[in-house]
């Protein structure tokens, strides 16, 4: 192991230096070289060269938002499947249980999501 | 996973289907959510008495991840009994706060779950994943009431302190593998004591502790408590103040008596130096609030810093465990006489909606409003203080003579005067609520919801019981830590 302890303080030194150089160089450098022309037409945003109209804080339906997240969810529940089936075989009976509870686990937040009528668009 | 892999984690399964199940129920209950109420208090005394059945196993599974043993168990019920404690004395108060939801009840049951892990995980990453779980469901929890600004601003405040003391921990974690290769508790401190003590330890010590420090409010990293507990509902704050709490402890215990064994020296410093500083910022804030509710998140961190000086002692008294049996009985203590004081504060809430602020002005003349009520405040203040015959004060008896016993009798005396101090502002309420009259005069409304005199009462029966026989909390204290050493 190379831990003496004047290693570490390097390590560390060099981590933490590094960081707060890149943070600070960037900043510095892009206020340095970037080009200013003060027009009160760049304060806008842009919208593909159009005049902006309106907001952009609209209030949208918050219903994207739970089917988003209901489907990163059950996303990830097909991820983990993936590894499992290749190695079921390696498993056994007891992998094929511990993934039926995780299913199980899953299909109670779906039931319950589901009463709740997430999934109802109107 | 064997079959007998499960049989540690019994209490905790019993939890986890009992989550579901209400989660399953509660879109077909309509207005009355009693039986969601009735599964998780079913499922939290089904957990609490599984795991007193199993005391006396010794095991280990998944791999020694999580261990079954005496320890684990005196956790795995004292967490049973605050939430049960929480559950009663939340219907009524979540009524009259119109958001009485079975979610509630899911998320105490999974905070629980999480809590129970903790304590018996004997792995790193069975220790993050445990904190995790109670630390997601308590930011939602502390959110509960969604519209109310307060509680909006509790759950942000919580889950932003919450997420950056997870990510600093999770640092010390990954140092402590990057030096050792392992997660596992004994395996990481064998592997440091073999390599002995250097910078790097004390990094990953230093990190691992400001961590866990957020978690149990360590000043100075408790500036999110005062205003978490204000803003959380009233039941939410008073399992706050004791669940999560004595859950870093039971982590932190096992964690710096057994992968930072080697660093005890410079962790021990660390604890001294923050108890002094913790029970002082407590102490001191606790004098000046006007609000009982956060009066009690005050004294909260003042508790807190009489524990923290158990720790240092610990750290200090080598394989003597004294220090770490004391800690135990002292969360068992303190988990009944808080919680009873905010079960009175819920109470008073779900008497007067509209007009009770929880500040001190509200207790004048509850001596004679309700005096039951007052009779238990009295008690549970006197118990905070620690006067003789209620659990408070066994339980400082205890730590500050283990702190004495490491040689530290010093900082035993500093917590004595910490704790004189604190004598002022819990008999200020009492002063209030039989000594001043009230300013306006409240009608009394309904009469008290039964699983909340319930409650109350338990923790009032906790506390005298605690104070007047204090041997078999001490005895189950005792053998949790067993032969730890041997």
């Amino acid at each position: 192991m190379i831990s003496p302890s004047v290693d570490l303080i390097v390590q560390f030194g060099l981590m933490f230096a590094i960081g707060a150089i890149v943070a600070v160089a960037l900043i510095t450098i892009a206020h340095i070289l970037a080009p200013t022309s003060k027009n009160p037409n760049k304060g806008l945003p842009y919208e593909c060269g159009v005049l902006p109209d309106g907001d952009a804080r609209l209030p949208y339906n918050v219903h994207f938002y739970l089917v988003a997240v209901l489907f990163v969810l059950f996303d990830l529940e097909a991820v983990f499947m993936y590894p499992w089936a290749v190695s079921l075989a390696k498993l056994g009976t007891v992998g094929l249980i511990e993934m039926f509870l995780f299913i199980f686990i899953l299909l109670v937040g779906y039931f319950y999501a589901w009463k709740k009528g997430v999934l109802e668009w109107e | 996973m064997t079959t007998q892999d499960l049989i540690p984690i019994i209490p905790e399964l019993i939890l986890v289907l009992a989550a579901c199940l209400v989660l399953v129920v509660e879109p077909f209950l309509k207005v009355d959510k009693t039986a969601n109420v009735a599964i998780a208090l079913t499922a939290l005394l089904a957990s609490g008495v599984v795991a007193v059945g199993l005391a006396g196993r010794e095991q280990a599974a998944f791999t020694n991840m999580i261990v079954l043993n005496e320890y684990a168990i005196f956790f795995k019920v004292l967490f049973a009994a605050a939430g049960a404690l929480t559950v009663m004395m939340s219907p009524r108060y979540l009524e009259a706060s119109g958001r009485h939801m079975g979610e509630y009840y899911a998320l105490l049951l999974f905070a629980v779950v999480g809590m129970d892990v903790m304590a018996a995980s004997r792995d790193l990453i069975a220790f993050y994943v445990g904190l995790e779980l109670m630390a997601v469901s308590s930011y939602l929890l502390a959110g509960f009431l969604r519209y109310q600004v307060r509680s909006n601003e509790a759950a942000m405040k919580y889950f932003l302190t919450g997420a950056f003391a997870s990510a600093i921990t999770l640092y010390g974690i990954s140092l402590v593998y990057g030096m050792t290769g392992a997660t596992n508790y004994e395996q990481v401190g064998a592997s440091l004591l073999a390599s002995g003590d250097s910078l790097a330890v004390g990094l990953a010590t230093a990190l691992v502790l400001v961590g866990m420090g957020f978690k149990v409010s360590v000043a100075p990293f408790h500036m999110w408590t005062p205003d978490v507990y204000q803003g959380a509902p009233t039941p939410v704050a008073a399992f706050f103040s004791v669940g999560p709490k004595a859950a870093g402890f039971s982590a932190m215990l096992m964690v710096f008596l057994t992968v930072f064994e080697v660093s005890s020296p410079t962790w021990s410093v660390l604890f001294i130096v923050l108890a002094i500083l913790t029970m002082f910022v407590g102490n001191a804030f606790a004098l000046t609030q006007k609000n009982v509710k956060r009066m009690l998140a005050y004294s909260s961190i003042a508790h807190v810093g009489y524990l923290l000086a158990g720790l240092g002692a610990l750290g200090r008294s080598g394989t003597d465990l004294v220090a770490g049996e004391s800690i135990l009985f002292y969360l068992a203590a303190y988990t009944f006489m808080n919680l009873g004081a905010f079960g009175i504060l819920a109470y008073l809430k779900t008497q007067q909606p509209a007009t009770f602020k929880y500040s001190l002005a509200d207790f004048a003349g509850l001596g004679r409003r309700s005096p039951w009520a007052a009779v238990l405040m009295g008690l549970f203040m006197f118990s905070l203080t620690g006067m003789p015959g209620t659990a408070g004060f066994v339980g400082k008896l205890y730590l500050f003579s283990s702190v004495v016993k490491a040689d530290l009798a010093w900082l035993a005396v500093i917590a004595v005067l910490f704790s004189a101090v604190s004598a002022y502002y819990y008999l200020r309420v009492i002063v209030y609520m039989f000594f001043r009259e009230p300013e306006v005069e409240y009608a009394t409304k309904e009469p008290i919801s039964g699983p909340l005199a319930a409650s109350l009462a338990l923790s009032a029966v906790g506390v005298v019981v605690i104070g007047l026989l204090p041997a078999w909390v001490l005895d189950a204290a005792q053998s949790s830590f067993g032969n730890f050493f041997g």
